[in-house]
């Protein structure tokens, strides 16, 4: 039986690796295309991350290169908030190319209509591919069953004191998601990670697994160190740096894949794109104070053992399949 | 007494301004100086005659000087169908001020900036502003007084919110009624403390509460009871609970007791330009780049802070 057909959209960094894993290792997904983005890294560099990992996972699909600067916005360079010297190395310039001749938003678009309203997005990244997608193509909302997006903050951000990073980056590519008409937008904010992480001692056994998994030595150089961005992720969440390891884009990875394990609430949100100081933070009417129904489906709490049981088990099917 | 604090209470005289006012007055720890009025909950004339008619029901005699009538920038907000008339009633003391005889000692000063300045100068010692309305005032004081900061201890304000807002989505409503207002104060390098939603929304009594305060406080105590009923009624159907929340007191309450509040030192600027986000005070808790410039009240011990309010009404009975 074929998988859920899906689309991802990533700026890369170690996030997406460890989304990809949990993608591709659960088993249920067909994995129609890897979209790159502006973000962690260039979108030229994350096809090269992205065409590695693929060959990591022994996968088919298309890697294509999309947008290298947000819609509206041209921001002082902020920094990368994720470091991928460790991809860098394994995956050589000389493996930037594309895979097909084809645009993100013509990707999508093709594979949207082949697929009869059946695909799913995925989003790790700034969402400007997206956004182009919608504004070349008008009726896209209609062939998408539902877009999930690691991005935003309902409490504190890790680009600016409210705004997270793939929001801040391009608040335009949000706000045009929000308003063209997706049956259902899912959401994993930061603060979602809060109960969707490893623990330091979990991280570890990543070490034990079996030599053959394809996965050991990348996740074992990232993860079980415990990166710089889990430390920073931990830290905003006020987790104990010491004793956990945070993902947001594997957090977001669990709300796709097994959406019945999230207690989720529907909630009006709003991006803001104005403000000097508060460009990129998104606001959330909890309350329904200020506005009527939801517009996106925000995951706000799952069960951490949950998470971890999914992680390794996803992990350790790339064993069988080396056995195969 | 020598070592009482010296304050300035600056007020939108609503329901919980009132209890701020009662929890000042029946202290002494504090000494205060005088009373500044403005718009807000109310128009700064209500707000000047409710300042007068509870000094009156708590047999104070502390002057009173109005304010501002509306911000440093753009249009006054009108009042009758407002979210402080829905709150505060349309007297803003819960529709129950009708009720209190008229004023007999009416004093008011005729310029609140000025008065305020006039009480900071004249001071043995370094003055505390007590912020519960728009910062109108203060931010006018701050500019139009620069000489007299060196007398200013600090501002214990009620107003902003780390996360999320009242009035907007990610405003507070004092910031909300002038946020340039609230701008200029964060800016001027004074000790802040800033007692936001994240604080205040802790800061509320229930039915036994007001029940205890109506058994204790005399004819205070019955009148702080009546008041706070259609206030309940209106927070209730905002929330969706039956609470009275007091945030003006969580200053004063401070003030009294540090221990009541959790804060950390935190950068705080105001958002001025923002769609949704106008008015947010923006608080960088990790201080990016950043030094801190208010102290930020993130949480409060309630039992204490009803314990207070208890021991301000028994001085009634």
């Amino acid at each position: 039986m074929a998988g859920r057909p899906l689309i991802i959209d990533t700026d890369s960094g170690y996030g997406f690796a460890e989304a990809l894993m949990l993608i591709d290792g659960c088993g249920l997904f067909d994995i129609k295309g890897v979209c790159t983005v502006f973000g962690s890294a260039s979108s030229h560099r994350g096809a090269a991350h992205a065409s590695y990992l693929r060959d990591l996972c022994g996968g088919q699909w298309p890697v294509v290169v999309g947008a290298e600067r947000p819609l509206v916005v041209r921001r002082k360079d902020k920094g990368t908030n994720t470091d991928c010297s460790v991809l860098d190395e394994l995956a050589p310039a000389a493996t930037e190319k594309e895979d097909l001749p084809e645009h993100p938003w013509d990707l999508i678009y093709r594979t949207a209509v082949e697929q009869n309203g059946e695909l799913e997005l995925f989003c790790t990244g700034p969402l400007t591919n997206i956004a182009v997608s919608v504004i070349r193509h008008r009726d896209l909302p209609k062939y998408i069953k539902r877009i999930t997006i690691a991005g935003g903050a309902s409490r504190r951000g890790d680009a600016t004191p409210y705004a997270e990073f793939n929001i801040y980056s391009d608040p335009h590519a949000f706000k045009c998601i929000l308003d063209a008409g997706f049956s259902q937008i899912d959401l994993a904010d930061l603060e979602f990670c809060r109960s969707a992480h490893l623990t330091a001692e979990e991280a570890k056994n990543i070490g034990s697994l079996s030599p053959d998994n394809p996965w050991r030595d990348l996740l074992g150089k990232t993860v079980t160190s415990g990166n710089a961005r889990s430390r920073e992720l931990s830290g905003l969440l006020e987790l104990d740096r010491t004793k956990t390891v945070v993902s947001h884009d594997a957090a977001a990875a669990f709300v796709l894949a097994i959406p019945a394990a999230i207690t989720s609430a529907g909630v009006y949100t709003m991006v803001e794109q104005r403000s000097e100081m508060s460009s990129g933070r998104t606001l959330f009417d909890f309350g329904k104070r200020f506005t009527d129904g939801p517009n996106v489906r925000l995951a706000r709490y799952t069960t951490r053992e949950m998470f971890s049981d999914f992680y390794f088990r996803c992990l350790r099917s790339f064993d069988r399949r080396m056995l195969r | 007494m020598t070592n009482r604090i010296p304050v300035i209470i600056d007020t939108d005289m609503g329901v919980d301004d009132a209890y701020s006012v009662m929890l000042a007055l029946s202290s002494s720890k504090l000494n205060v100086l005088g009373i500044t009025t403005s718009y807000g909950n109310v128009t700064a004339e209500a707000a000047t005659l409710n300042a007068i008619k509870i000094l009156e029901l708590l047999e104070k005699r502390v002057r009173v000087a109005k304010g501002a009538s509306g911000p440093l920038f753009g249009k006054t907000r009108k009042y009758s169908n407002s979210r402080g008339a829905f709150i505060h009633g349309r007297d803003g003391l819960g529709n129950k001020g009708y009720s209190l005889s008229e004023p007999v000692h009416i004093e008011v000063e005729s310029d609140a900036v000025d008065y305020m300045a006039e009480l900071i100068k004249k001071a043995e010692s370094k003055v505390t502003i007590v912020a519960l309305g728009p910062l109108t005032n203060i931010a006018t004081l701050i500019i139009a007084y620069p000489e007299l900061r060196s007398r200013i201890d600090g501002i214990a304000m009620m107003g902003g919110s780390a996360y999320g807002g009242n009035t907007l989505p990610a405003g507070e409503s004092n910031i909300v009624a002038d946020p340039e207002a609230a701008q200029i104060v964060l800016q001027s390098g004074l000790r802040i403390v800033m007692c936001g939603l994240e604080a205040t929304e802790k800061a509320y009594f229930i039915k036994d509460d007001l029940e205890m305060f109506r058994l204790i406080g005399g004819s205070v105590g019955r009148f702080y009871y009546d008041m706070t009923q259609d206030y309940m009624s209106a927070l209730e159907k905002l929330s969706g609970e039956r609470r009275a929340v007091i945030h003006d007191s969580v200053p004063v309450a401070w003030l009294l007791n540090p221990s009541v509040l959790k804060a950390r030192a935190c950068h705080v600027e105001v958002d001025l330009s923002g769609q949704y986000t106008r008015a947010c005070t923006v608080t960088d808790e990790a201080c990016t780049d950043t030094r801190p410039n208010a102290m930020v009240a993130f949480d409060l011990d309630r039992d204490l802070f009803v314990r207070m309010h208890i021991e301000a009404f028994k001085q009634y009975r």
